[in-house]
C-alpha cells in the first residue's frame, strides 16, 4: 500500500501521521483507563484498610483515570475526523491519476470490459479503505497492548513474557495464518459466486424463452441450488475466524486470571496486578480486531499493488518523449508502407499492407467483422505501436510524432459510440470544448442528425443517461459522427457509416461528406464489410482490402 | 430462523452473564489475595465465567451466522418459487440486471439485518439491564451513575443523528455521482483520449473529488459527534465510578452515601462498567444493517405481492399459423402500472410482423400477452379463431427468440434438443443443417457432439442465434415470436439472419420487437409503439 502512496507522491503526509499518532493514543488510553482504575481501587482499600487513607496521595491517579477517559474521547474523535479527511485527500488524487494514467497508456480506444472496470473500482475502493481499516486499527491494538504489557511486566515479568507471547501468537501469528489460508479458499469462493450469479443472469434474460419450453422451473432450481451452496462454502471459510475470535478474547482473559494467581503465589503487590489484569482484559477484547486488519490488509494490499502498476505507465510505451517528438504541420499525406498492425502483442498480425492517402481521397477500409479494420483505423490514429519505417504523417516517420498531436488531426467516428453521462451538447463538446452552439448546429446538419435532435424538446439540452440513451442506435452513430466533425479533423474515419440508412438519406450523408471533404484539404476513410454504393463524386478513391 | 436468531441473542446474553461472574469472581479473589488468604472460590468463579462466555459468544456467531444464511436462503427461495409460478412476465418492470441484482444483492442485505441487528437491538435492551442489577447488588450509587449516563445518552445520539441522516443521504448522492463519474470516464478512457480531452477530464475529476472531500467532512465533524458522545459517557462513567469507589475505601469520599463499600464489591462494579456499555456502542455500529436490511424487505415484499394468482393455462397446438389480431389492448405491469396502450394490430401468417419503439415502449410486453404473462387491462386479442383469455398461453404453438439463446452445458445436439423434448435425431440434424450450424459445427470439430463450454463461451453472436433458430425450426411452431434477436449481431451477421427468417416465414406467423433498422427495412408489417403514447400501426 505504501509503495501506491509513494506513487501519488504521498498525499496528505502530515493528516496520516497526526490520524495514525492520535489513534494509538485512543488505544491506549482505553487500556490505561481501565488499568489505572483496578491498580488504583486496589491500591486504595489497601491505604484504607492499613488506616492511611488520608496519607496515601489520590490526586494524581484519580486525575489519571479522569484524564484517560477524557483522551479517550477526543482522541478518537480527533482520529476518525483526520483519517478521513486524510483517506478523501488520497481519493482526490488518486482518482484523477489513474484515470489520466489508464487513458494515456491504453492501446485502441475501444472502452474497458465490464469485468476489468469492476475490478478497478473494487480496487480503487479497497485501496482507498486501507487506511482507516488496517493502519488506524492496528496502531491502536498496538498502542494497547503495549500498555498492557507494561502493566504486566510492573507486576510480574514472567507473566510479562507469557502474556507477550500469547500476544504475539493469538493477535499476529494466528490471525495472519487464518487469512493467508481463508484468502487461498476465497479465490475459489470468487469463482462460485460468479458462476452462480451467472446462472441467474441468464435465467433472468432468458426466463421468456424457458417459459415457453417450460423449463422454467428446472432452471430456477438449479440457480437456486448454486446460490445455496455459495452461501454453504462462504460458511465455511469463515469458520475458522469466528473460532479465532472467541480464542483470542478467552486468552486475554485467562491471562488477567494467571497474573492475579500469580500475585497471590508469589505476595507480589497485587494491587499492581489488578491494574495488569484489568488492561489485559481491555487489550486483548481489542485484539479481535487483528483478524480484520490483517482482512483488510490482504485486500487492500492486492487492490493496491495493481493500482501501482496501473499508475507506473504513465504514458504510452510507443509515445516519443515531449523533446524528441517531431512536430506536424500536417497529417496528410500518410504513407503506410508494409504496414503491419496488432490489436495486442499477441493478437494475430494484420497486413503488410502499403498505401498514400492524400487530401481528396476516399480510401475504403474493406474487410469482414473481426478481420481486424478497426485495429488499422487505431493504428492509423498512433494508437497502437507501429515499427519504424512502417508508416509516416507528411514525410514525418510517426514513431517520432506525438500521439496528441496525431490525435489532433485524425477522429474517427466508430460505429456504436459511447457517450458520457451528460448532456448532447457536452458529448459534442468533448471534441471541442469552445464550439459555439451554432457550430454544433452546423456539424449535426453535416451529419445529417439535426432534424431529429431539433425533434426533441430539450435540443442540445437532451440527457443522456447510463444505459439508456435518449436515440436510436443509428441516430447515435451520426452524432458519433457530428462530435468527430467537430473536432476539425484532416483525416476523418467512418466506421460503416452507411450501415441501416435508408437510401434517401444515405444518399444525403454522402453527399454532406463530400463537400466537408473538399472545403479544406481533408481525406476520407471508410471501414465497411463492402464497398459504398454512394457516388462521393470528384473524390479519388482508394480500395484497401484486409481479410480475417 | 427465528429459532436460531433468538438462541443466539440467548447465548449473547449467557455471555453477559458470563461476564458478571468473572467480574465477581476477579473482584473476590482480589479482595482475598489483599487480606493475604488464598483466592479461594472467586478464582473458580471467575474461570467458570471466562468458560461459560468463550463458549457461549462462540455458540451465539455459530448460531447467528446461521440465521443470517437462512434468513438469505428463505428469501431467495420466495423469489424463485414466484418466478416459476408467476413466469416471466414477473420480471418485467426493470430491466434484466437489476432483476438480478435484486434476486442477488438485495436478498444479501437480509443477512446482517438478521444476523447482527435483531439480536444486537435486544442486547443493547437486555444486556444493561442485566450488567445493572449486578451492579446495583454491589454498590447502588454507581448502579445509579451509570443509568443517569445511559438515560440522557439517547437523547445525544438522537439529537446528532436525526440531522446527521439527513446529510447522510444527501452525502451518498454526492459520493454516488462521483464514482459515477469516474467510473463513466475510466470505462470510456480511450474515447476521451480520442477527443484529446484528457487533462480537461481529469481536472474535472480533481474539481469533484475536492468538492467531496469539503463537503463530506462538514459532515462528518457533525456524525462522529454521536460516536463521540457515547464513547463521551462510556469513558467518563467508567472513570466517574472508579474515582468514587476508590475515595470511597481510602475513606475520604466527602459525602455520606449510605453505603459501604469493600473491595471485591468495588471491583465487581469497576469490571462491569464496561460491558454496561458495549453491547450499546456495538449497536451503534449495525445502523447500516437495520437500514440496508429493511429496505430490502420492503423492497422484496413489495414485489413478491405483484407475482400473478390466476394460473396459466397452455392452450392446445395450432394445426396451422393463425392470424393474430390487437384491438385496442392496453397491458400492465406487474404492479398494474401500464405498459401499452391502445395497440392495435393484425399479424398474418406468412408476414414478418415489426414491432418497433424505444426501450420500455413495451415491446416484450405485447410479446409476453400470447404466453399469458401479461396483464391485459382492456382490449381484445384473438389467434385464429380463439380469443384468448387472461392467462391463456399459446406457449405451445410457439418459438420464441430472444436477444441470445439459453445455452447450456452440454453439445450442440443437447442444446437444439432442449425445444422439443424427444425429437428425432433426423429432426434435430435437419435443424440444425437448415439454421446453418453445420457451417461452423462441422465434422472436423466433432459435428453436433461438440461439448459448448460454460453458458456457451466462445460461440459469436451469430452463431449463438443460429442455435436459437435451429431450435425454432425443431419446434417447428406456427408462431414464432423474437426480441431483440439481432441486437449483438454484426451487420454481416444480421444480415445472414434476415436471409434465413424470410425463408422461415412461409407458413408462420411471425412478430419480432425490434429497433435494429435493418430488421424495420425487412419487415411487411410495422407497428410503432412509443412510450406512453397510442401506438401507430402503418
Amino acid at each position: 500500500m505504501l509503495k501506491l502512496w509513494r506513487a501519488l507522491g504521498r498525499p496528505a503526509r502530515m493528516r496520516f501521521g497526526i490520524a495514525l499518532f492520535l489513534s494509538a493514543l485512543a488505544g491506549a488510553s482505553s487500556v490505561i483507563l481501565l488499568g489505572l482504575s483496578g491498580w488504583f481501587l486496589t491500591a486504595a482499600a489497601l491505604a484504607g484498610v492499613s488506616g492511611a487513607g488520608y496519607v496515601f496521595n489520590h490526586l494524581y491517579p484519580s486525575a489519571g483515570v479522569r484524564g484517560a477517559a477524557f483522551s479517550r474521547v477526543l482522541t478518537r474523535y480527533g482520529e476518525q475526523l483526520v483519517g478521513h479527511d486524510a483517506t478523501l485527500s488520497l481519493s482526490a488524487r488518486l482518482r484523477p491519476d489513474l484515470f489520466a494514467a489508464s487513458a494515456a497508456s491504453q492501446r485502441g480506444f475501444t472502452s474497458m470490459p465490464a469485468k476489468e472496470l469492476s475490478t478497478l473500482i473494487d480496487d480503487v475502493d479497497a485501496a482507498e479503505a486501507g487506511f482507516l481499516r488496517v493502519y488506524s486499527p492496528a496502531a491502536a491494538v498496538l498502542a494497547g497492548v503495549i500498555v498492557a504489557l507494561g502493566f504486566v511486566f510492573a507486576s510480574d515479568w514472567l507473566t510479562g513474557l507469557i502474556a507477550l507471547a500469547a500476544f504475539l501468537c493469538s493477535g499476529w501469528v494466528f490471525p495472519a495464518l487464518a487469512v493467508k489460508r481463508s484468502h487461498r479458499a476465497a479465490v475459489d469462493l470468487t469463482r462460485q459466486a460468479e458462476d452462480a450469479r451467472e446462472k441467474t443472469a441468464r435465467l433472468v434474460e432468458n426466463a421468456v424463452e424457458l417459459d415457453v419450453i417450460g423449463a422454467l422451473g428446472t432452471e430456477t432450481g438449479a440457480a437456486r441450488q448454486s446460490l445455496e451452496q455459495q452461501l454453504v462454502a462462504r460458511d465455511a471459510i469463515e469458520t475458522p475466524y469466528r473460532n479465532l475470535g472467541a480464542f483470542t478474547a478467552t486468552v486475554g482473559l485467562a491471562l488477567a486470571l494467571l497474573v492475579l494467581w500469580r500475585a497471590g503465589e508469589t505476595g507480589s503487590g497485587i494491587a499492581m496486578a489488578t491494574g495488569a489484569a484489568l488492561a489485559l482484559m481491555a487489550a486483548f477484547e481489542s485484539t479481535g480486531a487483528m483478524l480484520k486488519v490483517f482482512d483488510a490488509n490482504a485486500r487492500s494490499a492486492v487492490a493496491a499493488t495493481r493500482l501501482a502498476d496501473r499508475l507506473a505507465e504513465r504514458e504510452a510505451a510507443w509515445d516519443p518523449p515531449l523533446q524528441a517528438a517531431t512536430p506536424l504541420a500536417t497529417l496528410p499525406p500518410l504513407v503506410a508502407t508494409g504496414l503491419v498492425v496488432q490489436a495486442a502483442p499477441t493478437a494475430p498480425m494484420i497486413g503488410p499492407l502499403s498505401f498514400t492517402l492524400r487530401p481528396g481521397m476516399l480510401a475504403q477500409i474493406l474487410g469482414p467483422s473481426g478481420s481486424g479494420k478497426t485495429t488499422l483505423a487505431e493504428t492509423l490514429m498512433r494508437l497502437h505501436p507501429v515499427s519504424p519505417g512502417m508508416l509516416s504523417y507528411a514525410g514525418v516517420p510517426a514513431e517520432t510524432v506525438r500521439i496528441a498531436s496525431a490525435l489532433e488531426r485524425i477522429s474517427i467516428s466508430p460505429q456504436f459510440p459511447a457517450f458520457l453521462p451528460g448532456t448532447l451538447a457536452e458529448q459534442l463538446r468533448l471534441a471541442a470544448p469552445d464550439a459555439s452552439d451554432d457550430a454544433l448546429w452546423t456539424a449535426l446538419r453535416t451529419a445529417c442528425a439535426d432534424d431529429f435532435v431539433r425533434e426533441k424538446e430539450a435540443g442540445l439540452e437532451t440527457r443522456f443517461e447510463e444505459g439508456n440513451p435518449p436515440f436510436s442506435g443509428g441516430e447515435l452513430r451520426r452524432i458519433g459522427l457530428a462530435r468527430a466533425l467537430l473536432a476539425s479533423p484532416e483525416i476523418l474515419i467512418l466506421d460503416e457509416p452507411f450501415a441501416g440508412l435508408e437510401p434517401t438519406l444515405a444518399r444525403r450523408l454522402a453527399g454532406n461528406l463530400t463537400a466537408w471533404t473538399r472545403e479544406a484539404p481533408r481525406a476520407l476513410v471508410l471501414l465497411a464489410h463492402k464497398e459504398t454504393q454512394e457516388p462521393f463524386e470528384e473524390l479519388e478513391r482508394l480500395l484497401i482490402r484486409i481479410d480475417g | 430462523m427465528r429459532r436460531e436468531v433468538n438462541s443466539g441473542f440467548l447465548c449473547q446474553l449467557a455471555a453477559v452473564g458470563g461476564w458478571i461472574a468473572i467480574a465477581w469472581g476477579i473482584g473476590h479473589s482480589v479482595a482475598a489475595i489483599a487480606d493475604g488468604k488464598p483466592a479461594g472460590a472467586g478464582f473458580l468463579v471467575a474461570a467458570a465465567g471466562i468458560l461459560i462466555r468463550g463458549l457461549a459468544n462462540w455458540i451465539g456467531d455459530v448460531l447467528l451466522a446461521r440465521a443470517g444464511r437462512g434468513m438469505v436462503t428463505v428469501a431467495r427461495v420466495d423469489l424463485f418459487e414466484a418466478l416459476t409460478a408467476a413466469g416471466a412476465g414477473w420480471l418485467g418492470g426493470a430491466d434484466a440486471g437489476s432483476r438480478t441484482s435484486q434476486i442477488i444483492d438485495r436478498t444479501a442485505k437480509l443477512e446482517g439485518y438478521a444476523a447482527r441487528w435483531l439480536p444486537g437491538m435486544r442486547l443493547a435492551l437486555a444486556g444493561p439491564v442485566l450488567v445493572l442489577v449486578a451492579v446495583m447488588t454491589q454498590t447502588y450509587l454507581s448502579a445509579i451513575l451509570l443509568l443517569v449516563s445511559v438515560i440522557v445518552l439517547p437523547l445525544f445520539i438522537w439529537l446528532t443523528a436525526s440531522e446527521t441522516a439527513a446529510r447522510a443521504r444527501a452525502q451518498q448522492a454526492a459520493l454516488d455521482s462521483l464514482s459515477g463519474a469516474f467510473q463513466s470516464r475510466a470505462a470510456q478512457s480511450g474515447l476521451i483520449r480520442a477527443f484529446r480531452a484528457i487533462s480537461r477530464e481529469t481536472a474535472e475529476l480533481e474539481d469533484a473529488s475536492i468538492q467531496l472531500r469539503d463537503r463530506t467532512m462538514a459532515i462528518l465533524r457533525v456524525a462522529f459527534l454521536s460516536t463521540a458522545v457515547l464513547e463521551f459517557f462510556a469513558s467518563v462513567s467508567i472513570a466517574l465510578v472508579a474515582v468514587y469507589i476508590g475515595f470511597k475505601l481510602l475513606g475520604v469520599f466527602p459525602f455520606a452515601t449510605g453505603e459501604t463499600l469493600t473491595l471485591a464489591e468495588g471491583l465487581t462494579a469497576l469490571i462491569l462498567a464496561p460491558e454496561f456499555f458495549s453491547p450499546i456502542r456495538k449497536l451503534s455500529s449495525l445502523h447500516h444493517d437495520r437500514a440496508d436490511g429493511s429496505a430490502a424487505a420492503g423492497m422484496l415484499s413489495g414485489w413478491l405481492a405483484h407475482r400473478d394468482d390466476y394460473p396459466v393455462h397452455r392452450l392446445a397446438a395450432f394445426e396451422a399459423a393463425p392470424v393474430i389480431v390487437f384491438e385496442n389492448v392496453s397491458l400492465a405491469w406487474a404492479d398494474g402500472a401500464p405498459a401499452v396502450s391502445g395497440l392495435s394490430f393484425t399479424a398474418e401468417p406468412g408476414w414478418i410482423t415489426l414491432l418497433a419503439g424505444p426501450s420500455g415502449s413495451g415491446k416484450s410486453t405485447t410479446l409476453l400477452t400470447l404466453i399469458g404473462r401479461a396483464h391485459l387491462a382492456a382490449g381484445t386479442i384473438r389467434a385464429g379463431r380463439h380469443t384468448l383469455r387472461p392467462g391463456d398461453s399459446l406457449a405451445d404453438s410457439i418459438a420464441y427468440v430472444g436477444q441470445t439463446p439459453w445455452l447450456m452445458e452440454g453439445t450442440i445436439r443437447d442444446n437444439i434438443a432442449v425445444a422439443l423434448p424427444g425429437a428425432s435425431d433426423e429432426a434435430i440434424a435437419n435443424a440444425a443443417r437448415q439454421a446453418g450450424i453445420l457451417d461452423f459445427a462441422d465434422d472436423s470439430r466433432g459435428g453436433l457432439e461438440q461439448s459448448l463450454a460454460r453458458f456457451g463461451a466462445g460461440l459469436s453472436g451469430g452463431q449463438r442465434q443460429r442455435i436459437a433458430l435451429a431450435r425454432a425450426l425443431l419446434r417447428n411452431a406456427p408462431i414464432l415470436l423474437m426480441d431483440e434477436p439481432t441486437a449483438h449481431l454484426d451487420p454481416d451477421a444480421e444480415e445472414d439472419f434476415i436471409r434465413k427468417l424470410k425463408n422461415l416465414s412461409e407458413g408462420r406467423t411471425i412478430i419480432v420487437a425490434s429497433h435494429s433498422e435493418a430488421l424495420i427495412a425487412a419487415a411487411d408489417t410495422l407497428v410503432s409503439l412509443q412510450p406512453g403514447a397510442e401506438a401507430v400501426a402503418c
